[in-house]
């Protein structure tokens, strides 16, 4: 059978490697808003930042939600998609988004009208919590589950969302205390800092664990590496990925103490970095080349 | 049970593209819209080089990820191992076009349906009439022209190739002569890594 070295085809009637392009900068987005949103939801719930709770119920509520509407082809058929719970994840991330925006929005609802007995609104925040994470989550799983585009098919996909946007999530809670919006113990601050670097450095070694296993996974694979560290999309993973979304986050938290300039540009950085990552692993997926071919699995 | 299938014979094929011809006439199919190509490798160095035309199709998966990752049920098989969409349930997330390995799905765009095949792009009566059975924003792809299989008929580019490069049958009857060019030419799934168990083989 055939077997030849692996190049862009583009629209051509070529055996050869194909970009996907139909999930572009809006589902890069609304990943992202869903995955921050919902980061600082959780630790926000965690310590008590009633502010920091509403921001990630309307940045995850809304902000994604807008995103997919506008990405999907049949808006109007959008609930549609709560249908397939027992195979598709993007069903089970649907049901994650209702059953956060609604137990969220009660527990809200809640802490500023005293409408609910204290036993249901805890059980709200409980599952308002379990969705926030099924967020961070879920966006990895579809991704990870197809197995066509080798840089995604990675179970460390989920793994990057979860580490990334609590990362992000504790950042904006630094800040808000920074900025005394929040009180929070020294112990607890001494924690979320040790917290902070854990998660940065099983983020920083999942991204670097995904391109490894895309490299040796398949041509294709190694292609989307290659555009990410060598090519056209390389002084851009590298700046804003590696550099800001990584390198800056690491010496703010190495240096400690800072200055609120310091500490707001750290953020944006860090928060550029998780953005521009979304976008760039987007970007960067590749088709297979239809170039191997293998005995049937039926019993012939 | 009925398992539809497809064999393309590699040594057979001459790059004609009359199977893509067939298909879109068929299947009233829009500009930049193919269910089946023939694509075409150049091996070798020169002066000893080959080329090599692998036609492509919808490989029907047996586990097809299409299917799984469907939000909606919008993808779904058939008793006969056929794998449809039915547009009236797609929501156009892409989430299919995206999941199969094949590259084999096409959302329908507005674009589409709005420029002709002939002339100066305006739309031909045929064409008005053909393009009714899409809606924008929805997943089109191979059908192995289910209603042409329903009445006793080969899909229209088996019909239509020249050469016989394209067998369908029934690949869970032994007899059927895919499956015994399947068993006699060792036939060859694409992509196996994938893990997606296609019904379309190739032998060369």
């Amino acid at each position: 059978m055939i077997a030849t070295d692996a190049v862009f085809v583009g629209k051509k009637f070529n055996i050869g490697l194909r970009r996907q392009k139909i999930w572009g900068p809006d589902m890069a987005i609304s990943f992202f808003l869903g995955e921050i949103g919902a980061g600082v939801f959780l630790l926000s719930l965690y310590f008590g930042f009633m502010p920091g709770i509403i921001s990630g119920l309307i940045v995850t509520t809304i902000g994604k939600t807008v995103g997919h509407l506008l990405h999907l082809g049949r808006p109007e058929r959008a609930w549609r998609a709560i249908t397939m719970l027992g195979s598709s994840w993007l069903s089970r991330g649907l049901l994650a988004i209702i059953l956060y925006a609604s137990c969220g929005g009660l527990y809200v609802l809640n802490h500023l009208y005293q409408i609910l007995p204290e036993s249901i609104s805890s059980f709200c925040a409980l599952v308002a919590a379990a969705a926030a994470v099924m967020i961070m989550l879920y966006q990895g799983l579809i991704m990870s589950h197809s197995a066509s585009i080798t840089l995604w098919a990675s179970g460390l996909m989920p793994v990057i969302g979860l580490t990334y946007a609590l990362f992000c999530g504790s950042a904006l809670l630094i800040l808000a205390e920074h900025s005394n919006l929040i009180v929070v113990d020294p112990n607890t601050l001494s924690t979320l800092q040790t917290l902070r670097v854990v998660l940065l450095t099983v983020a920083a070694a999942a991204v670097w664990g995904l391109l490894h296993a895309a490299h040796w996974g398949s041509s294709g694979g190694r292609e989307s590496v290659k555009r990410l560290l060598k090519q056209d999309l390389a002084p851009w993973f590298f700046t804003f990925v590696v550099v800001l979304g990584f390198g800056v986050p690491a010496i703010t938290l190495y240096l400690g103490v800072m200055t609120d300039t310091l500490l707001y540009l750290s953020v944006i950085a860090q928060i550029s970095g998780f953005l521009s990552f979304r976008l760039l692993v987007l970007k960067a997926g590749n088709y297979d080349a239809l170039m191997q071919f293998a005995s049937p699995h039926r019993g012939f | 049970m009925t398992a539809w299938g497809m064999v393309f014979d590699l040594k057979r094929c001459i790059g004609c593209n009359a199977c893509a011809v067939a298909c879109k006439q068929e299947n009233t199919l829009p500009k930049g819209v193919f269910y089946t190509k023939t694509l075409s490798v150049t091996t070798g160095v020169y002066p000893n080089t080959k080329k090599t035309y692998v036609p492509t199709i919808c490989n029907h998966c047996e586990d097809a990820p299409c299917q799984r990752v469907c939000p909606t049920g919008a993808t779904y098989t058939r008793p006969d191992g056929i794998v449809m969409v039915d547009k009236d349930k797609c929501i156009g997330c892409g989430s299919c076009v995206v999941a199969c390995p094949y590259d084999v799905r096409t959302m329908i765009e507005r674009e589409h349906l709005e420029e002709g095949l002939f002339g100066e792009g305006n739309l031909t009566d045929f064409e008005k009439q053909g393009y009714g059975r899409f809606v924008v924003g929805t997943v089109t792809k191979c059908t192995f022209c289910h209603e042409r299989v329903d009445a006793g008929k080969e899909p229209a580019c088996v019909t239509t190739c020249p050469t016989n490069t394209r067998v369908f049958g029934d690949l869970d009857d032994p007899n059927s002569a895919a499956s015994k060019l399947i068993v006699e030419r060792g036939g060859k799934q694409p992509l196996p890594e994938k893990g997606t168990k296609p019904k379309v083989y190739y032998v060369d």
